[in-house]
Order: C-alpha cells, then structure tokens, then sequence
C-alpha cells in the first residue's frame, strides 16, 4: 500500500506547485472526461514497461473508475497518483534464470547460449514471474485548489513531481511551476526594480570578511 | 529570468529567508507582524542544520538557534538548509520542518479539532483550512523578506545589523524595525 500521511489524516509532507496556463473555467465540467482517460489501468504481466501510473482515487488507490463525487470536494481537485511497479527480487530472478538457461542448453544440446537468447529467456522468465506475484503499489495524494491555483503533491520526491508534471499536463493541458524560492518570490508580482535586484542577486554572507574584522 | 534559473539559481534565497526568519523572532521576541496577515508567533525549534558547501552543523536541542553553536555556525559562513518551526496564530498552533533550499513543509502537525471517524469530507476541509490559515501567515512572511531583500537597504543597513547580531554584538531592533517599515509601508504606499 501507499503512504497513509497526506491530505487526508496524519502529520502533512508535501511539495507545493502553481498551476497556470490556459486553466478553464469550468474545471469540473471540462476536465473529467481527460481523467477518467488517464485513470490508472492495471499492470499487465506481459507489458514490457515496468511500472505504469495514472489517476485514483484519492481515499482508496484501488478505485480507479473515477466520478464528480470522488474528485471534486468543492473547490478542490483531489487525486491519487498510483504508481504500480513490478518488483522482483534479484535472487529469486538470478535463481530462475539459472534453472531455465540450464534446461534450454540440454534441450538443444549446446554449451552456452548467445546474448539474444539469453534476453529472450531473460524476458520469458520475467513474464512468468510476474504471473506469480502482485505489482508493489504506491499512491501520492494530489490537491489542486482551484480558487489559488496551487497544488500539493503529498511526496517530496523528484522522481515522483516528475511523473506528476507529466500526468497532470497530459490530463488537464495546463503547466505546473514548482515553488522555489525563486518561483514565489517571482509570484509576487515584482516591480521592476525588484525585477532587476532580482535578476542580479548575490547571496548574502554573514561571516565578516578580514577588513571588517579589523 | 528564465525558469530554470528561477529555479536553480535562486535557492539561496530559501536560506536566506530561514535566516531571515530567525533574526526577525530574536527582535522582535517571536511576535511577527506579517504585511496583510495576522499577526503570529513564531520560532525555530528542537532542530536546525546550517550548511557551508559540504560542512553541516546539525543542532539539537529545545531552541538549539539560540545556542553559541547556531550563532557560531552563521560566523563561519553557514546558512540554515534545514529548520523546525512553530507558529502560533490565535488559539491555532503549527510545528514543522521547513525544507529552504525548495520551501517545502515536513512533518506539519495541524491543530486539528474533527476526528478521524467524523464524516470523511468535514475532516478534509477543516485540514486544508488549517493548511491555509499556515500558508497565509508564511506567504506574507515570505513576501516581507523578499521585499526587504530586493531593496537598497538590505546590504547597506540590514546586512550589517544581521552580522551585529550573529556575532553576538547588540543588534539595534529599533533601527532594524524602522527600516523595515520604511521599505515595507514604501511598497504599501506604491501599491495604493
């Protein structure tokens, strides 16, 4: 299961993001379609990707036929980011491996196998290992405040803001800033000698140079 | 600016800011007065980490700014990457760990009344009202720093007055709180 702090119960970690660009006004009447496309389909033993994320719900991970009533809580857009992956541990794979090249080098009678052969049983051995096992789930709660336009994302991980830039551009055409300290001073809306001082900011020291210890 | 230099090349700003933060609870004996907020209390706490490249003083301890160690590690050049803060704002009281270098909030602990097994939806809305009570009083605090720090007197008075007080010297507050109100109520005056 995925982390059980974030939006909806325990102590809040998060990464903030403003959301700009073409932003419709009507969000919930326009954008549902484009999640429920993007809604997170199950991971198949078959596919070559590893992992696969999309849209949840933000109070279950696993209902992913999402509806006005499990997205939009007044003013806020509300969204589990599922990420699944196929994980498999490296001895069980190497240990499998080992038994498969074994029993194709007597059936055909050879010493060594070449490297196409070996990725071909590599991913044949992958396959079925994977029909053995559940992919390892993980889900990152995402709040958009449509009266801000800022959103939280429930991680601070940069693999994770990744995939959210992502998927939220994808799903709903608008751009994502990350707050920086650079992002939110810019927000502020700076005249333009701020913009300049800004523009040609250095930081401030506090340990005194050598002259002004004299 | 483009935005990856937004972004990358402004980072320091968040350090400065923590700093900042720290400097203007010591004068002003935590009560902070916010431009268009209400006015809060607020600290640093239990844990602070001050980084100069790859040197970090990590310090614990219940308000581990004001020891000598904190005043010492800014002398040598380190600035705080890593703060827990607590703010009050009313009867409403918030700790966290405040991220500089991204601006990001650790481990908020909001003062929640609902409880878990009150209806679902109620317990979300009186979080992310909490959440933007906090964000309302730290965004104007943030904007009071950036203000000051874009303006002329950043480097020729206040600059000065930071090294005063993190060498241990008196740090005139009066002259401190009047520059600051001349910056700030400058920018007020212009934006009416």
């Amino acid at each position: 299961m995925g982390p059980t702090l974030g939006a909806l119960r325990g102590s809040l970690t998060f990464s903030r993001f403003y959301v700009t660009g073409d932003i419709p006004d009507d969000v919930p009447g326009t954008t549902l379609k484009r999640i429920r496309a993007n809604a997170f389909q199950p991971l198949s033993p078959d596919d070559e990707k590893n992992e696969g994320a999309g849209w949840a719900s933000i109070e279950d991970p696993f209902v992913t036929d999402l509806d006005h009533e499990k997205v939009f809580y007044n003013e806020y857009v509300c969204l589990g980011l599922r990420l699944d992956r196929w994980v498999i541990p490296g001895p069980l794979l190497k240990a499998h491996l080992r038994d498969a090249e074994q029993a194709l080098l007597a059936k055909r009678g050879l010493e060594r196998l070449g490297r196409q052969a070996k990725a071909e049983l590599k991913t044949m051995v992958v396959r079925k290992l994977r029909r053995q096992l559940v992919p390892s789930l993980k889900s990152y709660d995402v709040v958009w405040n449509l009266r801000t336009n800022v959103l939280h994302l429930y991680s601070q991980s940069e693999r994770i803001s990744a995939l959210l830039d992502d998927l939220f551009k994808r799903t709903f055409k608008v751009d994502l800033v990350p707050e920086s300290p650079g992002t939110a001073a810019d927000r502020l809306g700076l005249d333009a000698k701020e913009a300049r001082a800004m523009a040609g900011l250095e930081p401030t020291i506090l340990a005194r140079l050598e002259e002004e210890a004299r | 600016m483009e935005l990856l230099d937004l972004i990358e090349g402004r980072r320091f700003m968040g350090r400065e800011f923590v700093v900042w933060l720290w400097f203007e609870s010591e004068m002003q004996e935590t009560n902070l007065h916010p431009t268009g907020a209400d006015p809060v209390s607020m600290w640093l706490e239990a844990q602070i980490t001050l980084v100069l490249e790859k040197e970090e003083s990590r310090l614990k301890g219940a308000i581990p700014a004001s020891s000598p160690e904190a005043k010492e590690a800014l002398r040598q050049g380190k600035l705080p990457k890593e703060a827990k803060m607590r703010l009050v704002h009313g009867e409403r009281e918030y700790a966290w760990t405040l991220k500089a270098d991204s601006l990001a909030l650790s481990g908020l602990k909001l003062p929640t009344q609902l409880k878990k097994n009150d209806e679902k939806h109620e317990v979300f809305y009186e979080r992310m009202m909490l959440l933007e009570d906090l964000e309302t009083s730290l965004s104007a605090l943030y904007a009071d720093f950036v203000r000051l720090r874009l303006a002329d007197p950043w480097d020729d008075e206040i600059v000065p007055l930071m090294k005063n007080w993190a060498h241990g010297e008196k740090a005139d507050a009066g002259a401190y709180l009047a520059t600051k109100r001349a910056v700030l109520g400058e920018k007020r005056k212009r934006k009416k």
